[in-house]
């Protein structure tokens, strides 16, 4: 890859950019001006422009900037591709840190799946939302990526992780409250960071399903289609990885000295 | 009365509200005298809870579509390989 190589040119690029836009089409860019967190083609902050309002995700206008820009892609307009890979690149690099945890693997991933998206793009039929059609895009290219490498070799193995019982069904370490109500607990970011870490730890299989279906928020469905296994599958998996998520974080917070 | 180790098993089906009513009915009468597993399920929750938030701002907790900075380096790698591509 060279990208070490590459200079780097700074500035994300604006929407009154002349460089950007099309000659085809001068008016695509404008539309394309909203800080939206949600919509692809809504990403490019122009606060200079005072006419272009936020396009809502769903609304006619956030369609029709939509259909203009999948309209220059399959054209193969270079600058259409380049704002793409500027207003969506963020969220899927964001993706796909969270399923392989590798810096230099979650930027190889992004880029296969731009290359990916531009390649399959005759075939996106506009159905669902082309942020929507990226998201599962890098997340398809991070899961080929887990499987052709098993980097996560010094992780837990689950039976370790699940609950223990007595014979006769109680648990054998009897669970109490954490120490900490939830809020506070939810906005410390060291709990943030250690939660990340105790993800880590997870066994693969258990820690892809967990991230696909808890914070990627893919349906059992769709997860059990990415990975090639059943929706009851799907389910055990995830309860086991909650059940092996929640012992790593007990001990960090729970209430008494054990 | 199912035990604990059931409630276990259950839990998320529980929370899912997928069980029958019979089942349903079992679990809280096991909560009803169990603090135990009634602590289990608060912290199992709080897990999920805080694996969403994990990957979340702490400025803006409720902001659960992180975006990332975009590296300069890997933008130009992408456009160079999209490039490469077309001339391909």
């Amino acid at each position: 890859m060279e990208r070490g190589r590459l200079s780097r040119t700074g500035n994300t690029p604006r929407a009154d950019d002349p460089q950007l836009g099309s000659e085809r089409n001068p008016c695509y860019l404008k539309a394309f001006t909203s800080n939206s967190a949600a919509c692809v083609t809504c990403r490019m902050s122009d606060s200079s422009s005072s006419s272009d309002a936020p396009l809502p995700p769903g609304s006619d206008a956030h369609d029709v900037a939509e259909k203009q820009l999948l309209q220059l892609l399959r054209q193969g307009d270079a600058k259409a591709f380049e704002w793409l890979v500027r207003s969506c690149g963020g969220r899927m690099l964001a993706v796909a840190r969270r399923m392989l945890g590798h810096e230099q693997d979650a930027q190889d991933v992004v880029q296969e799946a731009f290359v990916s998206a531009l390649k399959a793009l005759p075939q996106f039929a506009g159905q669902s939302k082309l942020a929507t059609w990226l998201h599962r895009i890098v997340v398809n290219a991070a899961l080929m990526r887990l499987r052709s490498q098993r980097r996560n070799t010094d992780c837990h193995l689950i039976d370790d992780l699940l609950p223990k019982f007595l014979e006769d069904g109680h648990q054998a370490n009897p669970a109490v409250d954490w120490r900490d109500p939830a809020d506070i607990v939810l906005q410390r970011v060291e709990s943030r960071a250690l939660v990340r870490e105790c993800i880590q730890q997870l066994p693969e299989i258990y820690r892809t399903v967990l991230i696909l279906r808890d914070i990627e928020e893919l349906d059992t469905e769709e997860s059990a289609q990415l990975l090639g296994v059943t929706s009851a599958v799907v389910k055990t998996r995830l309860h086991r990885a909650r059940l092996a998520l929640r012992t790593l974080l007990d001990p960090h917070f729970r209430g008494d000295d054990a | 009365m199912i035990t604990c180790q059931e409630v276990t098993e259950y839990l998320m089906a529980y929370l899912n509200g997928e069980l029958a009513s019979d089942e349903q009915s079992a679990f809280d009468k096991h909560l009803a005298v169990c603090p135990q597993c009634v602590a289990f399920i608060q912290t199992y929750r709080l897990t999920v809870d805080l694996e969403r938030a994990a990957f979340t701002s702490p400025a803006n907790p409720a902001e659960t579509d992180i975006v990332e900075e975009m590296p300069e380096a890997l933008v130009q790698a992408i456009l160079a390989a999209q490039k490469q591509r077309d001339r391909q």
